[in-house]
Formats: structure tokens, C-alpha cells, sequence
């Protein structure tokens, strides 16, 4: 890539950029940038410019980062509902998951779903009460 | 003298309508882009060629590449309509257009996904890139140089 003067600032260059603490926002949060990933960076303000083809590139190692980091973060929460005595089954049969998926997510076999990750911390808060809270909405629909 | 007063007139947008379109229709403002946005298609069509800035653009999006593909989209679609000003972005000029996407385009504005229609879009064109400086949805309404409002 040539080098461009930077049309945010109008005066620093823009050159491409690989260096550790940078982070991105990835669907629900922000996700570390590999150190090694070089980004096309204003050398006076700061400013990132990406092209389609880098944008599509920085997707793939994003992904693959968020993904880690949901399955951190997943296995994170069970085990402080572990470390509260909630059996495992329990939390499945009220998240209405089939039972071992838990186990393949602490394994890394399956990448959780955000969505499971935001229940996991709700629950994690203050177990007892909310998974009481579960059984009695489950069992108000049942009757 | 003219030309300067053209820039003074174009960067302060305080005119009422009746006022903008007689200083449109005696030439202080221009009706036209700076940059021929057929050109500017030409130049965007290689995958390399558009750049977007993360502050006034990527962070709209829930990820780079629909950031890229939002911008592809909005560059093939992009109509001399649209145009609403030329601002000279010291030493740059950017041509500025009021996208109106149908379907509307997905953003990430405060950190929940909203569909927007309207979109502030601000480019400058070089030999062999387009720098998209800004593209996210509109903040607060804009009137186009053929003198259409375009709302949030």
C-alpha cells in the first residue's frame, strides 16, 4: 500500500501498524486485535483506516478471538456456580439445554452463544435465588 | 475573492431555504459534487481501493466486514441526489451525500443494533483510493443541494 496522508488529521501518513493492546468491537464486545495483524494506523492521530479486503481479514481473527473469549468467559461463570453448589444438570435443565452441553462448552468442544454467556453471569450473581426464580417461572407456565 | 467567498458561504450553513436556493441558483454554492461520483464508483470498484476510518465509520457496525460491505453497497447505490455539499477539510475536500438506504442498513449506535435509513456520508477521492471519513446514520437533519430534507 502507498502511503497516504491521513484525511482525518490532514497531516500524519497513514502505515501499517502491528502492535499488542489494540482492540476492536466485535458484535457484543471488544476483542484484542493479534499483536502480529497490521493495521493501516495515522502516525499522528491515531486514526485506523481499513480497506474491504483487511476489514474481511480482521473478521476472520476477531471471530476466532470472540470466540475464545466466550468460551472463557462461559466456563468462568460455571465455575463460580460450581464453587456455589449448583449442579450442572440443574442450570441445563432450566436454560433448556440438553444435557452434557455445559461439559462440551467448559471443554471447548462448542462455542456458547452470547446469549448462554449473559444468562451464565445472571445466574452466577446470586445462584440460589435466581435459579429458584427459573423454577417458579417455568412451573407458573407448566400450571 | 469569489472563490472565497464560496468556501465562507459553503462552510456556514446558516441560510434559510429561499436564501440557500438563490445562492444555489447564482452559483455561491455548488450544486454539483466535486468529485464525479461515476469516477469515484470506478476507483471503489477494486476491493483495496475504499478505506474506512474506525472512528467515524467502523464503530457503527457490529464488525469490520459489515462495515466494508455496508460501504460497498452504499458506493454502488450512491446517487448525485444525494449530494449535499463539497467541505474543505484542511488540505482535503470531501464531498458530503445524505445516503438513504432501502433496505435500510444495520448500526451499532450506543451499543444496541438499530435499522437506519438515513446516512451522513463524507469521502475524499485520491489517484487510487476512496477515504470514507465518515459513514453512520444521520445525526439530525440535512437538506441536500437540490434541496430535499433528508431526517434522521
Amino acid at each position: 500500500m502507498k502511503k497516504l496522508r491521513c484525511a482525518q488529521c490532514g497531516k500524519g501518513t497513514i502505515r501499517p501498524v502491528a502492535s499488542p493492546g489494540r482492540r476492536e468491537w466485535y458484535k457484543t464486545m471488544e476483542v484484542e486485535v493479534p499483536a502480529d495483524f497490521a493495521i493501516p494506523t495515522c502516525d499522528r492521530c491515531g486514526e485506523e483506516w481499513l480497506s474491504v479486503r483487511q476489514s474481511q481479514a480482521l473478521d476472520g481473527v476477531l471471530e476466532t478471538g470472540y470466540t475464545a473469549e466466550l468460551v472463557r468467559l462461559a466456563s468462568q461463570q460455571l465455575a463460580k456456580l460450581a464453587g456455589a453448589a449448583v449442579e450442572q444438570k440443574r442450570i441445563e435443565h432450566l436454560l433448556g439445554l440438553s444435557q452434557g452441553y455445559l461439559s462440551h462448552v467448559k471443554a471447548g468442544r462448542h462455542a456458547p452463544s452470547p446469549m448462554l454467556v449473559a444468562e451464565l453471569v445472571l445466574l452466577a450473581k446470586d445462584p440460589e435465588r435466581r435459579l429458584k426464580e427459573l423454577e417458579a417461572f417455568w412451573k407458573r407456565r407448566a400450571a | 475573492m469569489g472563490a472565497n467567498r464560496t468556501t465562507r458561504i459553503q462552510k456556514r450553513r446558516i441560510f434559510p431555504l429561499p436564501v440557500r436556493l438563490y445562492l444555489v441558483q447564482s452559483g455561491r454554492v455548488a450544486r454539483t459534487p466535486h468529485f464525479n461520483l461515476t469516477e469515484v464508483k470506478d476507483v471503489a470498484a477494486s476491493p483495496d481501493a475504499i478505506l474506512l476510518s474506525k472512528t467515524r465509520a467502523r464503530v457503527f457496525f457490529a464488525t469490520p466486514r459489515l462495515a466494508a460491505e455496508a460501504a460497498i453497497r452504499m458506493l454502488r447505490e450512491l446517487t448525485e441526489s444525494a449530494f449535499v455539499e463539497t467541505k474543505f477539510q484542511n488540505p482535503d475536500i470531501c464531498d458530503v451525500y445524505a445516503y438513504q438506504a432501502t433496505p435500510p442498513i444495520t448500526a451499532m449506535v450506543a451499543g444496541a443494533e438499530m435499522a437506519c435509513r438515513a446516512w451522513y456520508v463524507k469521502f475524499t477521492l485520491l489517484p487510487e483510493h476512496v477515504l470514507l471519513v465518515s459513514f453512520h446514520p444521520l445525526e439530525q437533519p440535512i437538506r441536500t443541494a437540490r434541496g430535499k430534507k433528508v431526517t434522521p
